[in-house]
């Protein structure tokens, strides 16, 4: 019958791939503003607080909403953010911790996700003036990684460009993609086109996978040498404790 | 009060007032008047906030003015029903009896048991199971009960459980409540209403209880038992790769209140919030099994997670077979290669990179100290009698690769003659008489010679090292041509000074010695004379202890040359009368002095010398050795200066064109001489407190003044450019004091 269709249905969606592993990039972090000329006592910079794509894709298929737990001072401090782009604006005066929490999909993950950032308003050196035009960015890198996804996650967002699949075990096979909605009926959750986006921070690991494979050469070269001096005394004393057992 | 002298606390002093109503108030300050002083001081001085008794009443007598008698009286209580006549013992005042009720009828309280009409029961109450006459007899006694269900229930002639006459009674309560009133909105509120009676949970709860306290010892060591197995089999679910189907044994006959103790425990395993549960998951797994597997499986066992915090779980699982102080070198070392703690762009590879390259740093320190402890075996298989090591250079990473450089051949004798004539105690140089032919590696051999060696080194003005002796001995395994020389340059390499070369580590000793060069022993603390290149292996400077015991006679042949030759040097100066002497200046002949200067000038050697020797010892960088050619230099530059400024002087030259000259001078000097800027900063440090301590030594005790001061400070006239002559004077004495240490610290320091 139908109904046992819909159930086992449901049961291959939901079941947990062992050894695939998905993995979103994302950027969180504050972009902030000196209000110059018209800050006041209380409101001294604009800011926003958001989570984003690390290609700025659309992270709306994956993250259901994303609450921001501002500073008790706030009103309201507890701001849930239910469609992307998961972001937060707001004025203030002060730096503070935000803790984000990020709650997925149903087919996802059922629990949430936390993040800490700090937010911060003035530049590192103190010395250099503040100005209105140049925003303070900080921003972090860091990946989500759902190491058993359910099928029918992976059946969604097979295509996505948002997230990093690893490649696919031999003889996989998907469930076909369910359809996506007419995408230009929702409203664009990617920050592609985000007015802010010409102070986002490019992040590349090449440039650290360069940096570490040279530090491992390195410590690889004098665990080498290191390696040829043991034997080498090994050999000494090899020949040092023969003749002294005489 | 004494407490409080004894204590220490405070005295709060209140002025005492007639007041009687200020009396209330002063009562926690004051001893109250109704208890003894001891006794309150047992209170510990202070008097609790409410007094207990009321200590005005205590002593109260009742005004003379009423008559107090006491009669047996009747009396009547509300409470009673009946008319019953009791009698008591009343107190009556001034003839008149109390009134009021009887003082214990307000405590006659009963419960409003509901009453029923006939229709209101035909209406509301049927209830097949109980017929009227039951239902009648049941509120009956429950207002003659108050509601005391046991005893109902023992008095209910047929026989109903305590449950069911509960149930009976609080659903008519309730049925009544809700019919007589207005709207039912009224009553929504009343706890009957709300909550109603369910006595079936009431059976099985009971049920439960009683099972419970029935439990005898072996079930409640198996209910433990139990327990403790699902405990652990939770914990072995979260370790585990994989499955989650519940593998809890539940005993058959164990409670149902058990059972759900372990329902609740399965459901609590499950990961409820990732960073608590994963934390303290990962915390007992890691220290259980310390393996990247067991963190990679808890981290499977995360729905969700962050790479950033997944790297440092595995960090930590990879590091948590080392201490606290190898997880800070490893730190460190990534740090001087420019990887930062942590990426800045944690993908799946760059984790992965991090991780591996941790894993190998902590290999690369692992390996160093095997390392090092194998040099250690290695040379304490060399000398037998030696139980220590003596100063061996601590190596730094960029030290694993140093070979060692061949000795030259040439080597001066310069003090070779000396130390070995100086030692009329060294009964037989070992090196002048080789027992035999140091050609192989002969047991013996070794023997005698470490033995000899061993008696040599202490006295051997230099020291022998350890590396002395290796390098001795790794001559013997050379090869037998070259044998017989061994001794004669080997002796020579102890006596004599190197020549500048970067000197060898231990390692490079032993590592080469079936090469065919000689070994180039040079310690450091053999004393190269001149070091052309600084040392990359971070060696032991001159040893603080061999310093401090050499502190005294170093300070006092300080003193010594200050006290002499200071005068002589300054007699140039008072010689053209820049400085004249007043109180207590004699002449020694052509000398114009004072007899305070040579102390003072002793003095001023002494500190300056010891401050410099104090700021060698935390140098840094390496220290120019002191030498006699360099002391002389600077002497002789010293001489020169003075005399040219005394001349200038009495030739009349104007003070600032002089002064001018002079600080010229004296950084030419400073140049040729020293070149260090630390020399400079103390050089200029003196240059400027020297002339300004003279001033309280004239102006207190006057015993010089300057007939021609150019500028006054503090109310005394100085000469500006003495600053210079100081500042000269520095280099002096730190060549002075460098060579003085050289001098004197080698007899103090034992092998």
């Amino acid at each position: 019958m139908s109904k046992t269709e819909e159930n086992t249905e449901k049961k291959i969606l939901n079941k947990k791939l062992k050894d695939v592993e998905i993995s979103l990039p994302i950027v969180y972090g504050n972009i902030a503003f000196w209000l110059g000329k018209k800050a006041n006592e209380y409101q001294s910079h604009k800011w926003t607080v958001y989570v984003r794509g690390a290609t700025n894709e659309d992270l709306g298929v994956v993250i259901k909403r994303a609450v921001f737990q501002l500073h008790s001072s706030f009103n309201n401090p507890t701001r849930v953010i239910e469609a992307p782009p998961f972001e937060l604006s707001e004025a203030g005066w002060g730096e503070f911790e935000i803790a984000i929490t990020l709650y997925f999909h149903s087919d996802v993950c059922d629990k949430p996700l936390n993040l800490y950032h700090h937010l911060k308003l003035y530049p590192e050196d103190e010395s250099g003036s503040l100005s209105m035009k140049k925003p303070v960015v900080v921003e972090s890198y860091d990946e989500i990684v759902f190491p058993e996804p359910s099928e029918g996650f992976l059946a969604r967002i097979q295509s996505h460009p948002a997230v990093n699949l690893p490649r696919l075990p031999a003889g996989f096979t998907l469930p076909p993609p369910v359809p996506v909605e007419d995408t230009s009926k929702r409203k664009r959750g990617d920050t592609k086109d985000h007015p802010l986006s010409q102070w986002f921070m490019n992040f590349s690991e090449a440039d650290e996978l360069l940096q570490l494979a040279a530090a491992r050469q390195q410590v690889q070269a004098h665990i080498a040498k290191l390696r040829r001096q043991i034997s080498l005394i090994d050999g000494q004393n090899q020949q040092l404790k023969s003749p002294s057992d005489q | 009060m004494d407490a409080k002298d004894i204590l220490g606390l405070p005295k709060t002093p209140l002025p005492l007032t007639q007041e009687k109503k200020s009396q209330p108030k002063k009562d926690s300050q004051r001893k109250p008047d109704g208890i003894s002083r001891e006794v309150y001081a047992l209170t510990g001085g202070l008097a609790p906030l409410m007094p207990s008794i009321d200590v005005s009443q205590l002593k109260r007598r009742p005004p003379s003015d009423e008559k107090i008698t006491w009669q047996w009286l009747p009396f009547t209580s509300s409470a009673r029903k009946d008319n019953l006549q009791l009698y008591h013992w009343v107190r009556v005042v001034n003839g008149v009896p109390p009134t009021g009720d009887y003082s214990f009828a307000k405590y006659n309280k009963s419960v409003d048991v509901v009453k029923y009409t006939q229709e209101e029961y035909e209406k509301y109450l049927t209830d097949p199971m109980w017929t009227k006459e039951e239902t009648d007899q049941l509120f009956d006694l429950c207002e003659r009960f108050d509601l005391r269900f046991v005893v109902i229930a023992d008095r209910f002639t047929s026989s109903r459980s305590v449950e069911e006459l509960k149930d009976r009674y609080y659903s008519v309560s309730r049925a009544m409540l809700i019919a007589r009133a207005p709207s039912p909105g009224d009553v929504s509120g009343h706890p009957l209403v709300k909550e109603p009676y369910n006595s079936s949970q009431e059976t099985e709860r009971k049920r439960a209880l009683s099972l419970v306290l029935s439990h005898t010892k072996h079930q409640e060591r198996k209910d433990t038992q139990v327990l403790a197995e699902a405990k652990k089999i939770t914990e072995s679910r979260i370790t585990a790769l994989g499955t989650e189907e519940s593998a809890l044994p539940v005993a058959s006959n164990v409670d149902p209140d058990i059972a759900e103790i372990a329902v609740n425990l399965d459901d609590s395993a499950s990961p409820s919030s990732n960073a608590q549960l994963a934390s303290a998951s990962v915390a007992p797994s890691t220290s259980a099994m310390a393996d990247n597997a067991s963190t990679l499986a808890s981290l499977r066992m995360l729905r969700v997670y962050l790479r950033t915090y997944g790297l440092e779980q595995m960090v930590q699982a990879a590091s948590s077979s080392a201490g606290l102080r190898t997880i800070k070198r490893v730190e460190q070392t990534l740090q001087d290669l420019g990887v930062s703690l942590k990426p800045k762009v944690p993908t799946k590879a760059v984790c992965s990179e991090h991780l591996e390259l941790r894993k190998e740093i902590l290999t690369l320190l692992n390996l160093q100290k095997q390392l090092q402890y194998k040099e250690a075996e290695g040379s304490s298989f060399r000398d037998g009698s030696y139980t220590d090591m003596p100063g061996s250079p601590k190596r730094s990473q960029r030290d694993q690769d140093r070979t060692f450089i061949p000795d030259s051949m040439s080597f001066g004798d310069s003090q070779m003659g000396y130390s070995c004539r100086s030692e009329k105690s060294l009964p037989s140089c070992p090196f002048l008489a080789p027992t035999r032919p140091p050609n192989s590696f002969d047991t013996e051999a070794i023997a005698i010679k470490l033995k000899a060696s061993s008696k040599a080194a202490l006295h051997h003005p230099r020291g022998i090292g350890i590396h002395d002796v290796c390098a001795e001995i790794v001559q013997g395994s050379e090869d037998a041509d070259l044998s017989q020389r061994v001794p004669r340059e080997r002796r020579g390499k102890l006596c004599r000074q190197q020549t500048g070369r970067p000197e060898e580590n231990m390692q490079g000793l032993i590592a080469l010695r079936s090469s065919p060069c000689f070994l180039h022993s040079c310690p450091r603390y053999s004393n190269p004379k001149h070091l052309v290149s600084t040392p990359r292996c971070s060696l032991r400077k001159p040893s603080t202890s061999s310093l401090r015991s050499a502190l005294p006679s170093i300070s006092l042949s300080l003193f010594g040359s200050g006290f002499f030759l200071g005068p002589l040097i300054d007699g140039l100066h008072s010689r053209v009368n820049l400085v004249v002497y007043q109180n207590g200046s004699i002449d020694i002949g052509p000398l114009h002095t004072n007899i305070w200067v040579p102390p003072l000038l002793g003095l001023f050697y002494c500190s300056v010398g010891l401050l410099q020797l104090f700021l060698d010892q935390r140098a840094p960088s390496k220290v120019p050795e002191g030498s006699l050619e360099k002391t002389a230099i600077a002497l002789v530059a010293l001489l020169l200066f003075i005399e040219l400024s005394a001349e200038m002087y009495r030739a009349g030259i104007a003070d600032n064109i002089e002064a001018y000259i002079l600080f010229a001078l004296a950084e030419l000097i400073w140049f040729s001489l020293d070149r260090t800027w630390i020399g400079f900063t103390l050089a200029s440090i003196i240059g400027l407190c020297c002339p300004l301590a003279e001033i309280p030594i004239m102006k207190l005790f006057h015993l010089w003044y300057y007939p021609q001061a150019n500028i006054e400070i503090l109310g005394q006239g100085l000469v500006t450019w003495t600053a210079t002559c100081y500042f000269v004077y520095t280099p002096f004495l730190i060549s002075l004091s460098r060579w003085l240490r050289a001098m004197i610290t080698p007899p103090n320091k034992s092998a």
